[in-house]
């Protein structure tokens, strides 16, 4: 929600006001994404004006980060730092829909001296204020992210990744409606263990690794992961048909990732997977958008972008 | 059991024939079927993976302290059996709820919302809508589960967990006007306000509903504007508020 100009009865650093003379207070969302159970935002702090600096770094003040999402009624404070990015991890059953992030700086105390050389001098002389704990100091415009976390889940957001560090290989887990541990209800689940975690999480979040490898990474861990989940509805649509009611045991339809690779199916035209011809590897490349076409030519060019190989030419 | 939830469909068409399918509300005989399968819904409902015990509501009385009770009760029995299986997420979805009223607790909902001429507001009570104040006060059975969720004290799982919802359903009032507010959405600001109310409730004997409303609609409102609640603890909010409400109490003694 943007901040809207407030008359405060001390001075406060914002876009709205000239209580400040050449200062400044802003954030930027250097990135975000999705990963396994949480929302990652990396926060980068933008402060000019050294007697503000002065207070954080004594502890008189602090910066934090509000974060409230209205469907959920959630709202949260998250201390964000100064001189580095701050990495603020929401969990993703708490959240959907839109974001609000509101950055501000209050006071960390009672603080009964508060005047600083920045302020402007024609409002407020050498006047000093008291500021009450929680008093904001600074604030800025606020910022909107808007979140793809829906309960039906497009098609890469039906497989989930987690890490286990007590497995030293990687573990896949369909849910079923009876499923009962909560970590693992409604989707399918990717764990991987702790090296192999730290490098997926790398590769989707560091910048200079992430661009143009998203793709790649679907084809590695989500297209198989959708080829099994296809041929497990086949079995089960295969098991309905021809088995007596109650002696089949095995129930994905009604779990999220099963509705929702079922209605991309329908969307494909396929209703009855039992009379489609196509392959579950060629349907699951289907509904993930030809994603071994994209993640071939993502690698193609990476490779390009690295290597000193250059195309022969037709000449010779 | 598990969950139900409408699908988007049924939603929209029961949104849509509320007015034409209002006495069906009123009537002992299930009609949802034969209504979707006359406009054309083969399945208006689906089955979540979320299962959950049987929950009983209760409805003794027609008075307010007996609603009272029985919403406090309600909300334990409630939030208790879906605690550790519904999250903010999923309790955010309007179909859950419409899907729980309209189905599984129909009955309850009927009693307990009947207004003094024998009707029930069917669109405020049955449906849900994903704004915040259907959720938390105005749909019969999510507010059950949000009210549970914004004033369960874990901190006193072990003694009296329950001790700011009993606060909360004191007065019918109380979760309106706490709940109209932003900041009742963080639930250390929530902590801080009942647990001053229930202080103010015990000096003067009486549920302080009006002293309540208005520290929540403006003193609160107005402190929140030049300083940020949520850095605050519990405990400092609750100073705040009890000190105000307390001065309101001397200079207005019949609240």
């Amino acid at each position: 929600m943007r901040n809207k100009a407030i008359e405060y009865p001390h001075p406060v650093l914002n876009e709205y006001t000239n209580d400040f003379m050449e200062c400044e207070f802003s954030i930027e969302v250097a990135n975000h994404s999705d990963n396994g159970n949480s929302l990652t935002l990396e926060i980068k702090c933008n402060l000019q004006c050294e007697g503000i600096v002065k207070m954080v770094r004594d502890g008189i003040a602090k910066i934090v980060l509000r974060i409230t999402c209205f469907r959920t009624s959630y709202r949260a404070v998250y201390e964000l730092k100064l001189d580095s990015t701050s990495i603020v991890n929401i969990p993703k059953n708490l959240v959907t829909d839109v974001l609000d992030l509101q950055a501000m700086i209050v006071a960390n105390c009672d603080y009964n001296t508060y005047c600083l050389s920045e302020f402007n001098h024609n409002y407020f002389g050498t006047q000093p204020f008291h500021l009450s704990k929680g008093y904001v100091i600074a604030n800025e415009p606020g910022i909107k992210i808007k979140l793809d976390t829906v309960l039906e889940k497009e098609m890469a957001g039906v497989v989930l990744i987690a890490v286990d560090p007590a497995i030293s290989t990687i573990k896949v887990n369909y849910a079923t409606i009876r499923e009962e541990n909560p970590k693992l209800t409604n989707y399918i689940v990717i764990t991987l263990p702790d090296a192999e975690y730290a490098n997926y999480a790398k590769l989707r979040t560091k910048k200079h690794l992430k661009n143009g490898i998203e793709r790649f990474l679907q084809s590695s861990l989500i297209l198989p992961a959708i080829t099994e989940a296809i041929g497990k509805l086949r079995m089960e649509e295969y098991l309905i048909e021809n088995i007596e009611d109650g002696e089949n045991e095995i129930s994905y339809k009604g779990t999220i990732w099963a509705e929702s690779i079922l209605k991309a199916l329908r969307d494909f035209g396929v209703d009855d997977l039992s009379d489609c011809k196509d392959s579950n590897f060629e349907l699951a490349n289907k509904i993930l958008g030809n994603v071994v076409g994209d993640s071939i030519n993502n690698l193609m060019q990476k490779m390009t972008d690295w290597s000193t190989i250059r195309q022969e030419d037709d000449v010779l | 059991m598990n969950l139900i939830y409408f699908t988007k469909d049924a939603y929209k068409f029961l949104k849509k024939d509320l007015d034409a399918n209002k006495n069906n509300y009123y009537s002992d005989d299930p009609w949802l079927n034969e209504y979707f399968a006359r406009v054309g819904l083969d399945e208006y409902y689906k089955s979540s993976s979320v299962v959950v015990d049987t929950v009983q509501l209760v409805h003794t009385g027609d008075d307010i302290e007996t609603k009272s009770k029985d919403d406090l009760l309600n909300v334990k029995l409630l939030y208790s059996a879906y605690k550790d299986k519904l999250m903010p997420l999923q309790a955010s979805d309007p179909l859950l709820w419409s899907a729980l009223c309209h189905i599984t607790f129909k009955d309850y909902v009927l009693k307990r919302w009947k207004k003094d001429n024998g009707e029930v507001s069917i669109g405020q009570r049955f449906f849900a809508t994903e704004g915040r104040g259907s959720l938390t006060y105005y749909n019969a059975i999510s507010r059950l589960w949000w009210s549970g969720y914004l004033t369960y004290d874990e901190d006193r799982a072990s003694t009296n967990p329950w001790h700011l919802t009993e606060t909360l359903f004191s007065a019918q009032q109380i979760q309106k006007d706490l709940f109209d507010q932003s900041f009742s959405m963080n639930r250390t600001i929530v902590k801080g306000l009942l647990s001053a109310l229930k202080r103010v409730q015990e000096e003067n004997g009486n549920k302080c509903t009006i002293i309540f409303r208005e520290c929540c609609d403006s003193y609160i409102n107005h402190f929140g504007a030049v300083s940020i609640l949520d850095t605050l603890s519990a405990a400092e909010i609750e100073t705040i508020a009890y000190e105000y409400m307390r001065k309101l109490v001397k200079t207005n003694p019949i609240n």
